[in-house]
């Protein structure tokens, strides 16, 4: 038996040895456009609707999606950055790492190509937000397409406010005045917030802004331990009190996951996810779900928001085709089919649309809520920033530190991320 | 064997792994050395790489800038996590291997077989599986807590339970590795020395400590090695459950080197951490080496 | 009488420890894999739900939505290539280091095991830039190769062990009749230590195939294996647990045939190596 099993070993090795060097070869003769993107509905699964359609019209052309979550998807196009670039044709790209791969030469100008299209960007112009289309815009080059609009909005259970004879907060004033009538655990919980790390962060912005604050001056020295900083700080360590225990640790997925079966009632605003909570096909309690626009803040109303634009690589063989699928992507015409496969459009007359608005009918809300909204910083260090206020913030919500060292604290450690940036403006 | 012949032999043989070893392991080590000394931000790749000394391993030493952790006590907390999960799983798997080995054999086979099931997934699952059973409200391990009636703790969201979390995750996953190393060890044991202890009427306790203890050694020390190195370089568990969390409290020395690496994407400062983590490794496992090696002389 | 009546009742108390152990431990993996039939508007429910009429749309959306099932034959190839030569290698090596006297052969060995030490997040990046040098990103040999990195020291340091167990006499008996030192390895000593062998083939399998961070940076989209494929359940919005516990259990089919058949050889192997390394 065993000179047997030797016998195939030495088999399986010289096939192993062979396979290994078998490479699957790319097909010929067609264009193969390689997309990257993220995962799941409203990214992966609208691009996979919308490129099936332009690869029937285009039967030449392949698209091929790689899609992944957000973590890993930022892994790739990092390490495609650091390789040289060149693996992704086409880039679905989140504002904030705009101006560091524009400066790495690593995502192609589009001038040109909106020079030569000039009709389809006066579209555009027409029927994107200025604060929308402006983060992609860096250097006074215009870096990417937006095909998302981005803001906060405020998610609620319908059902339990209606029982308890209450209506919609609209400031964070109403929402602490409103919630004890509400909370009552472990049935219901008057709020929900995903505070796991740097999503704390996005919780605390809005508040934030909307008390004045803004993370640093304009020599980049930080700004985060002002009094709008400790307040926002003070508002996040109260909402908590009214969130289930285990909200110090959830992503969004956990959050919307808790708003379907833990008895969440109020969602900390945040910019995702309407087209799973009001899409009755993806949740089940879709039809309790209101929709609002996220409360206000000392009277003031100041929404921060970010986005995804699709870009292209400088090192792409097939620029010209990456930019006719851009085009058909966020073409007016090709609206409606984006939003059939779950997609969340960046322009008005699709937010607006009626059948849009009847498949996700979070859309009114959200055109109303880019109104209020300015864009996060889009500067490359910001992704540190939110990583390193979140984690003061959910060292506070443990106990290990009071609001205002908590802020104190991220302000020190921002100034440490920021301080090349200072020393460049000062110049 | 002939002088000449039997000096080129042996290292004709060695030269392939060695020459796979040195092209994978080393050159990628030596050019992470070289990337330690320097700042480099896939981020804002535009400022490029540059010489900054050593100031990469004093900032990781003295500060815990950007990770809100500083390096004493990430070590700390890795070391908790080592600790528990060694117990945990050498503990369960003794108990179980004990179990096993008793008279009762009928099915053992397939009972095995079904024991190793839990290594067999990969840790990206074991550790999805387990934070889904977490979730306070919802939890499945918290639901038959409360259907029992006892009190339901909140896994993931206090700091010496985030760590119970993990360490009770990754005791589910590897109890079967150090198991079937126990098992094979036990029932590796003559049974001629269970006889001699029949006959010389040596109690529960006695057959333990002077049968049992000896004759498993050396399986303790190989899981504690292999076991022991993986979860000081391994992030997964840490990655999927708690995300580092509750603010930092699981915060381990892997998981803080993805975070730097791949996160932050300072690539300079990551590849600065860890070589420390890499100096630590080397440290534990030239205490074990040591361990195993003094056995034969005691034998 | 009485001595009997004990006996039955330790039986009857270590029978029921083995269904409580086996109960409590392999409870989370049935859960996983009642989830993968269960209709995914009930898999959220609190309380759970534990009666349902079982579905088999999870494994097929496996491959309308994720192509899942050439991930599997992906990792297949990978790990089989990694296995196969960390094995073969593995051999050659231990073989030199057990029977040879050469300068450093305290040295080696542990050098060998070192490189089981290594941080991915250390090794990665400078393997990708060089890969990505001669444009050999996402292709298997790449990955196979990679995988290396932890299976091969821990297959020579394994086989180490266990040849080293072999009593040396057996060598000088074959040498006697006539064997060179190849054919030693070949007619003497690699059918002793077969157990040992697929002990060791079993292990860098599973550690090949459930390696998530070097093809996670090292492939694109053609030869993705499984575990980041696994990464994709996980979106932003919401989890996709039918999906992911039916690939779960899809991707256990393989591990399982493979230790059911090889189980003997393991449980030998264990003996020789763990009690005398």
């Amino acid at each position: 038996m065993s000179k047997k099993m030797l016998s195939w070993l030495l088999v399986g090795t010289m096939v192993g040895l062979l396979t290994s060097f078998v490479c699957p070869i790319a097909v010929q003769g067609k264009t193969t456009l390689t997309f990257i993107g993220q995962t799941g509905p409203r990214y992966g699964f609208a691009v996979k609707g919308v490129a099936d359609a332009y690869m029937k019209l285009n039967p030449d052309v392949d698209v091929v999606i790689e899609s992944y979550p957000w973590e890993e998807w930022a892994t790739k196009i990092a390490l495609d950055v650091a390789g040289g670039g060149g693996a992704y044709d086409i880039i679905w790209i989140d504002y904030k790492y705009i101006g560091g791969y524009a400066d790495a030469g690593y995502l192609l100008p589009l001038d040109a190509y909106l020079l030569q299209d000039s009709e389809f960007w006066q579209d555009i112009q027409s029927d994107i937000y200025d604060v929308v289309l402006g983060m992609y815009k860096y250097k006074d080059q215009w870096w990417a397409i937006p095909h998302d609009g981005n803001s906060q909005v405020f998610y609620y259970r319908q059902d339990v406010l209606d029982d308890a004879g209450v209506k919609v907060p609209t400031s964070w004033e109403e929402v602490f005045a409103v919630a004890p009538k509400i909370h009552n655990p472990p049935s219901f919980y008057a709020a929900g917030a995903n505070l796991k790390r740097f999503w704390a962060a996005d919780v605390w912005y809005a508040p934030f802004m909307s008390a004045g604050g803004y993370f640093w001056d304009e020599n980049y020295v930080p700004a985060i331990d002002t009094p709008a900083g400790v307040e926002a700080a003070e508002l996040l360590l109260k909402l908590t009190k009214f969130c289930p225990p285990d909200a110090i640790g959830w992503a969004e997925a956990d959050l919307y996951e808790a708003m379907g079966t833990a008895g969440v009632v109020g969602m900390a605003p945040n910019q995702w996810a309407g087209n799973v909570l009001t899409n009755p096909e993806a949740a089940k309690l879709a039809n309790k779900i209101g929709v609002a626009l996220p409360p206000s803040f000392r009277g003031k109303r100041v929404l921060p928001m970010g986005g995804y634009g699709l870009g292209i690589n400088t090192k792409s063989y097939y620029k010209d085709q990456a930019w006719d699928f851009i085009k058909f992507y966020t073409g007016r015409e090709n609206q409606q089919l984006l939003v059939a496969h779950t997609g969340q459009p960046a322009r008005i007359s699709a937010l607006t649309d009626p059948v849009n608005v009847a498949k996700s009918r979070y859309f009114s809300v959200l055109a109303k809520s880019l109104e209020y909204a300015i864009p996060r910083p889009v500067i490359a260090e910001f992704s540190l920033v939110e990583n390193i206020v979140g984690v003061e913030l959910n060292k506070m919500m443990l106990g290990e530190k009071t609001p205002a060292e908590a802020v104190r604290d991220a302000n020190t450690e921002v100034y440490k991320v920021m301080q090349g940036r200072i020393e460049q403006s000062q110049k | 064997m002939s002088g000449e012949r039997s000096k080129k032999l042996p290292w004709l043989m060695l030269v392939p792994a060695i020459a796979v070893l040195l092209v994978l392991g080393v050159f990628p080590l030596i050019y992470s050395a070289w990337l330690s000394l320097h700042s480099y931000s896939l981020l804002d790749p535009s400022r490029g790489i540059n010489y900054v000394g050593g100031e990469n391993f004093l900032n990781t030493l003295t500060s815990g800038h950007p990770l809100g952790i500083s390096f004493p006590k990430s070590l700390w907390l890795t070391l908790i996590y080592l600790g528990g999960c060694l117990a945990g799983e050498v503990g369960i798997g003794l108990l179980a291997a004990m179990l096993f080995s008793g008279e009762h054999r009928r099915g053992l086979r397939s009972l095995r077989i079904l024991m190793m099931m839990p290594m067999l997934l990969a840790p990206v699952v074991v550790g999805n599986i387990w934070r889904y059973m977490y979730q306070y409200s919802f939890g499945l391990l918290n639901f038959l807590l409360r259907t029992v009636g006892l009190p339901a703790p909140e896994w993931l969201a206090r700091p010496t339970w985030a760590m119970i979390s993990l360490i009770m995750a990754d005791v589910w996953e590897w109890i079967p590795f150090s198991f079937l190393v126990l098992l094979a060890a036990i029932l590796s044991i003559p049974q001629d020395q269970w006889e001699a202890a029949n006959i010389d009427g040596a109690g529960a306790w006695q057959r333990f400590r002077y049968i049992m203890l000896p004759w498993t050694k050396h399986a303790f020390l190989v899981i504690i090695l292999i076991r022991g190195i993986d979860l000081i370089r391994v992030m997964d568990l840490p990655y999927v459950i708690t995300y580092g969390g509750p603010a930092v409290s699981t915060s381990v020395l892997p998981f803080n080197a993805y975070m730097l690496g791949f996160r932050y994407f300072e690539i300079g400062h990551a590849a600065a951490y860890a070589y420390l983590m890499l100096a630590l490794i080397n440290v534990f496992v030239i205490l074990f080496i040591n361990v195993l090696r003094r056995r034969p002389e005691n034998a | 009488m009485h001595k009997e009546w004990k006996n039955r009742v330790i039986r009857i108390v270590l029978v029921l420890s083995y269904v409580f152990f086996f109960a409590v431990y392999l409870f989370p993996l049935a859960w996983v894999g009642l989830t993968a039939v269960k209709p995914t508007e009930l898999i959220m429910s609190s309380p759970p739900v534990f009666r349902f009429q079982p579905i088999l749309e999870h494994f097929i959306r496996l491959q309308t939505e994720w192509k899942f099932y050439g991930r599997v034959l992906n990792s297949l190839i990978i790990s089989s290539g990694t296995t196969f030569i960390s094995v073969g290698l593995g051999i050659v090596t231990a073989f030199a280091l057990s029977r040879y006297n050469f300068r450093g052969k305290t040295f080696i060995p542990i050098w060998f095991l070192s490189n089981r030490f290594l941080p991915a997040v250390a090794v990665v990046l400078p393997l990708f830039l060089m890969f990505q040098k001669f444009r050999l990103v996402d292709t298997y040999i790449v990955v196979i190769l990679a995988n290396l990195i932890p299976t091969l020291p821990f297959s020579i340091w394994l086989l180490y062990g266990f040849l080293n167990d072999i009593p040396r006499e057996l060598d000088d008996a074959a040498r006697v009749d006539g064997c060179g030192n190849l054919m030693v390895l070949w007619k003497i000593l690699l059918p002793i230590a077969a157990p040992s062998i697929a002990v060791t083939a079993i292990f860098a399998f599973i550690f090949s195939w459930n390696e998530f961070f070097i093809p996670l940076v090292l492939t694109r989209s053609r030869v993705v294996p499984v575990t980041v494929a696994f990464a994709g359940f996980k979106q932003q919005f919401r989890f996709d647990w039918g999906g992911m516990s039916a690939a779960a259990m899809v991707c256990l089919v393989p591990l399982f045939l493979m230790v059911t058949v090889l189980h003997k050889h393991v449980v030998r192997g264990m003996t020789l190596g763990a009690v005398k390394g």
